[in-house]
């Protein structure tokens, strides 16, 4: 760990102290790790021999009595059981919204998956009918074989797309999630 | 050792060194390492503490380019140590009496 790596970590664990008590801690982490690097060790053994700065500012917090997470007051329970209706239907609003989100996302591969399935059924069909279609008559069957080659042939550049947007909306989806996660998990920390 | 009985030590060490001269973080754990285990983050609550009970005050000097913050023992640190040796006699006889009962056994 370096030391502003160290310094970072304190000064996030220690945001409930005071921002002048906060300083002076850095400070004086600060100067310690200049005064070891004074001595030839690097910053590295110095955060080895300081030990993890999360200790450290629990230790810190443990003596001020303030804990790192503010206590949720009794009116804001109350409130929050109160405004669930509000809240809550809030939250399913925006589950929905986001379910939305990915179904829209979705539609392209749906709607191409579908072509290439129709066109390979079509053609597969369409030549399997070509004999009793030319019982009928020599040039109605040979429109027939036409139209079903035309279909198999289309069937393959649909399948090519829809194979590669499925890709893309893969990464697309893996990474609107990632984001959503990161939200989540920043409310939580705070 | 005990923890609390430590914590009381450290204090006044710590303002024994000051006493003799003004220092700074790093040089007063090497001078009371001599006599006893302290860790930085053990310190740092104990300069908080002294100086908050006006025991001590600080000050900063520029040292090699940057700010060092020294520290310097006031009257009441004085005071602190004085009571300290004071103590020091009814705290041996409390020692002697737990020391005599479990002798005793």
């Amino acid at each position: 760990m370096t030391k502003k790596e160290f310094v970072d970590i304190l000064n996030k664990q220690l945001k409930y102290l005071p921002l002048k008590e906060r300083q002076k801690t850095l400070t004086y982490y600060e100067e310690i790790f200049e005064d070891y690097e004074e001595e030839g060790l690097s910053e590295e053994e110095v955060a080895l021999k300081l030990g993890s700065p999360i200790v450290i500012a629990n230790e810190i917090l443990d003596e001020t009595h303030i804990s790192g997470r503010k206590p949720m007051s009794v009116l804001m329970i109350i409130l929050l059981v109160l405004g669930f209706p509000l809240w809550g239907s809030l939250v399913a609003t925006a589950a929905i919204l986001l379910l939305t989100v990915y179904i829209l996302i979705w539609i392209p591969v749906v709607i191409l998956g579908s072509f290439s399935i129709a066109f390979l059924a079509a053609g597969v069909v369409g030549i399997i009918g070509v004999p009793f279609v030319m019982m009928e008559g020599l040039g109605i069957g040979v429109v027939q074989l036409g139209m079903a080659i035309l279909c198999v042939g289309l069937c393959i550049p649909s399948t090519i797309a829809c194979i590669n947007v499925t890709k893309h909306l893969v990464k697309a989806t893996r990474f609107i999630t990632q984001k959503w996660m990161k939200i989540f998990k920043k409310q939580e920390v705070l | 050792m005990d923890i609390q009985l430590k914590k009381g030590l450290l204090e006044i060490c710590v303002l024994a060194v000051l006493k003799k001269e003004d220092s700074y973080g790093y040089q007063l754990i090497k001078d009371i390492s001599k006599q006893i285990e302290i860790s930085e983050s053990t310190l740092y609550p104990i300069l908080k503490r002294l100086e908050g009970s006006q025991c001590l005050m600080t000050y900063s000097r520029e040292h090699n380019g940057r700010l060092r913050k020294y520290y310097k023992i006031n009257e009441a640190g004085v005071l602190r140590i004085h009571e300290f040796i004071k103590d020091w006699d009814s705290i041996m006889k409390v020692f002697d009496f737990i020391k005599g009962a479990d002798e005793n056994d």
